[in-house]
């Protein structure tokens, strides 16, 4: 169950939809927040269910005392409507109708206001109450009475105020609560993947902490440059009890969610890659100031230590040496420059134990070079004898291998000739005789293989017709043909093939490739033989049937003594062609096989000498 | 042919001792030594016809041995060695030596070459200071140009006249390589066209009557890719 809960928290759909989500709720906001400013409606709505009970009401009833009052000293000021008043002040009177009287007010309403002589009082079924009394004490006289009216026009204002603004204040909630969880679960999240425990950084976080940090720094820039610069050019419209936005305002809406848009979404970025950063704990590492500041730190450790010259004791010694001379040299200096301002008779002793220093570290390195040269010249020495050991190794395994033999062949010979031999000694002598020359065949071919392989063989490399030499070599093993009884079918190029090889070499290769044919082709099948060139290449090759099923690789075959039967029944060393590969790769050449059901078919390339 | 001496010269005392029985089975009487400072005692102790040498021994190896005897003898010495390689070979001939067999070696190739070496030198001794100008000489192949034929070891060859051509060809001008067209025109006097196989049948005839291995030749070489020699010996 956590498992899949964690697959699907995980997931890079989901963490992409998050990310856009919040980038799509706070451009969203900060659009609201430009509308509510625009539409004018007053946010205490959202506070004060009633308009009565608001700071506004407070706030307005103010203003309307404060307009009668100006009023009262004669300046023009508008009175707003459902208010009816009478004042007198040094003869001067006003009043809202002509009909309506000081006495009157007091008369028809249960409740009024009174301004005298900057007391306000509040009468109400005959109780009186002084509710402000800062105004100037002008020894005026005012009566006024606000009517329903106002109170129902000014509550319908403010109600359709609250409806407009209520729903977008609280989506607005909505949205920031939400942006905020789904910002932790970002935040949570990222860098993880679905299928493992293990921190995943991505493309941004391969650029340096110092550039993220200017990328977030430069939208957010961007941002307020383009908030001041491109807002503020119209005012709240008065609230009506509808939107009214005009289309500069609304522009600017635009401009605002867009920016905000788009600086969220990379400061978002940003922000989620600082965030894999610290949890991956590379936060400083991956900054530019801290790789500069190790590489400063690793180049003067090993300048100073020599770390990566541990391996090499002379040189390390060689390398310390050095740097103790500098800081002592250094020091010196340093010496005789303080000296020569303060005792200056004794600054020549500085110099005089340097020149001593000098002449120690001089000394010192000679004995050391001298060491790395010993060293030098005997693994030299070693190399060349391990090479020489090798060559040995080869000609005197072959000539203890070959003297034995060599009794072991003449003895059989002269046994072969005593008269009086039975014949069952006589078949056993024949039997030991066609082995041993059977053992002699094989150490020869072994023989060929090492010194090829080891590198050690005379080539004898000179320019040569490919296809003069193969049709010298079908003639020269024109008996074995015979004898074999199948058919070799010679298909030559019209021009000569000319390479550049080693013709006694490359005859073994063609040979042994017509021999390993002869030996293992389907009785009645063909074996065809053919040499041609293209612009680059002159080619040998030779195909035949199988006479067994070829149950081997490529690779297989061209191991030494691998032999295509496993029966291992017949003549041969089973190194054929695993020499022939070996004298065309020394000699130059391109050695492959393919094999095709029961087509075997061998090639041999070399570049055209032109 | 009687007493003819010859010594055997091998570290390995078997080996040794087959040649020995190999040798007076064909009616040779054999002396032996063990390393090459015992045969140079020998040398001068006993009346020696042909040296049977090996290479490596102790105290004188054989190379250094058959030098010592070219310097004071002129008997045919065959080198009998484990060392196969090309190198090997012409690095035993140019010391002086006569022929190169390997080990393991084929005994009646052993007896042949002896044979030949000894017919060399105890019969055709003369002819070398005969100098006759219609003869060619080179190693136990002799070719006489006025009668048109061929001797090896003394003994007549019979060839037809286009291997005679050719073995006179490669004879006058040897150590040069021919190609089977070049060998054809001269000495078929035809436009050569397609004659690798033609010439080349020709060669391996000629080599089954005058070598005494064929498969290894001594004197009439393929250069392989290139074309025919005759290699030139002494």
């Amino acid at each position: 169950m956590d498992t899949k809960l964690r697959n699907i928290s995980r997931s890079s759909i989901l963490k992409s939809i998050a990310f856009i989500l919040v980038v799509v709720m706070v451009a969203s906001i900060s659009g609201m927040i430009i509308y509510g400013y625009y539409s004018g409606i007053n946010p205490e709505v959202i506070f004060t269910e009633d308009y009565v009970n608001s700071e506004t009401y407070t706030r307005d009833f103010r203003d309307i005392v404060h307009s009668l009052d100006m009023a009262l000293s004669g300046n023009d000021t508008t009175i707003p409507g459902g208010i009816s008043y009478y004042g007198t002040r040094s003869g001067q009177v006003i009043a809202s109708s002509p009909s309506i009287s000081e006495g009157e007010i007091a008369r028809i309403y249960q409740l009024y206001y009174q301004l005298d002589n900057g007391v306000l009082t509040k009468y109400e079924n005959g109780n009186e109450e002084v509710i402000l009394t800062n105004f100037s004490p002008s020894g005026s006289s005012l009566f006024f009475v606000i009517h329903s009216n106002f109170y129902e026009e000014q509550q319908n204002l403010w109600e359709s105020g609250r409806n407009a603004l209520l729903p977008l204040v609280l989506s607005g909630l909505v949205f920031i609560v939400l942006s905020l969880a789904l910002i932790t679960y970002l935040f949570i999240v990222t860098g993880r993947k679905s299928s493992d425990d293990e921190l995943h950084f991505g493309a941004l976080d391969r650029l340096y902490t110092e550039v993220i940090l200017v990328l977030i720094a430069g939208a957010l820039g961007l941002w307020i440059a383009v908030v001041f610069t491109g807002t503020g050019y119209g005012s709240p419209n008065k609230w009506i009890g509808e939107v009214v936005i005009h289309s500069r305002e609304m522009m600017e809406i635009y401009i605002v969610t867009g920016i905000t848009a788009f600086t969220t979404f990379f400061v978002g970025l940003g922000l989620l890659s600082l965030a894999r950063r610290i949890k991956g704990k590379v936060l400083l590492k991956s900054s530019f100031g801290y790789k500069v500041f190790y590489r400063g730190f690793v180049l003067i450790k090993s300048l100073i230590i020599g770390e990566n010259l541990k391996e090499n004791p002379p040189t390390h010694t060689l390398h310390k040496r050095q740097v103790n001379f500098v800081l002592v040299s250094f020091g010196l200096v340093f010496l005789t420059m303080i000296l020569m301002f303060t005792a200056y008779p004794l600054a020549f002793i500085p110099p005089a134990i340097e020149i001593f220093v000098i002449y120690l570290y001089f000394k010192s390195n000679k004995e050391t070079y001298e060491e790395i040269n010993k060293e030098y010249s005997e693994s030299l020495q070693e190399q060349l004898k391990a090479e020489r050991m090798k060559i040995n190794l080869v000609t005197n395994v072959s000539h203890d291998l070959k003297t034995p033999l060599t009794s072991i062949i003449s003895y059989v010979d002269l046994l072969s000739r005593e008269e009086d031999l039975s014949d069952t000694s006589r078949d056993y002598v024949k039997i030991i005789s066609e082995k041993a020359s059977r053992l002699k065949n094989i150490v020869a071919d072994l023989f060929d293989l090492a010194k090829s392989t080891s590198g050690d063989i005379n080539l004898d490399l000179e320019k040569l017709d490919l296809k003069k030499l193969v049709q010298q070599t079908i003639v020269d093993m024109e008996d074995c043909i015979r004898d074999s009884g199948f058919i070799v079918r010679e298909i030559y190029s019209e021009e000569s093939v000319d390479i550049y090889s080693d013709g006694k070499k490359l005859y073994r290769v063609i040979q042994n490739l017509v021999d390993n044919a002869l030996k293992y082709s389907l009785e009645g099948s063909r074996i065809y033989v053919e040499v041609n060139k293209d612009s680059d290449w002159g080619i040998f090759c030779i195909k035949n049937t199988a006479n067994y099923e070829m149950g081997f690789t490529k690779e297989e075959i061209l191991q030494r003594f691998f032999r295509g039967d496993q029966a291992r029944s017949s003549e041969g060393s089973g190194l054929g062609l695993s020499i022939a590969e070996s004298f065309t790769a020394v000699t130059g050449g391109l050695f492959d096989i393919e094999v095709d059901g029961d087509q075997f078919k061998a090639v041999v390339k070399f570049k055209l000498d032109i | 042919m009687d007493n003819i001496n010859i010594l055997v010269v091998d570290d390995d005392k078997e080996i040794a001792n087959a040649i020995e029985k190999l040798l007076i089975i064909e009616g040779y009487s054999v002396e032996k030594a063990y390393n090459g400072l015992e045969a140079m005692e020998v040398l001068v102790n006993k009346s020696i016809h042909l040296i049977i040498m090996d290479i490596m021994m102790p105290k004188l190896d054989g190379l250094s041995a058959t030098m010592r005897v070219r310097e004071v003898k002129n008997i045919p010495i065959i080198i009998l060695s484990a060392k196969s390689e090309d190198s090997d070979k012409v690095l035993g001939l140019s010391m002086g030596a006569d022929d190169y067999i390997t080990k393991p070696f084929n005994s009646q190739e052993l007896v042949a070459r002896v044979k030949s070496q000894i017919r060399r030198y105890m019969t055709l001794g003369d002819m070398n200071n005969n100098n006759n100008k219609t003869q060619i000489q080179n190693g136990s192949l002799t070719l006489d140009k006025e009668s048109r034929s061929l001797y090896v070891d003394g003994g007549f060859i019979k060839l037809t006249p286009t291997e005679y051509g050719i073995i006179d060809l490669l004879m006058t001008n040897p150590g040069i390589v021919f190609s089977a067209e070049q060998i054809y025109e001269k000495v078929w006097e035809e436009p050569a066209y397609s004659v690798e196989n033609t010439v080349m049948v020709h060669i391996r005839r000629i080599r089954e009557k005058i070598e005494i291995n064929p498969k290894e030749p001594k004197y009439l070489k393929v250069v392989w890719g290139i074309g025919y020699k005759i290699e030139k010996h002494k």
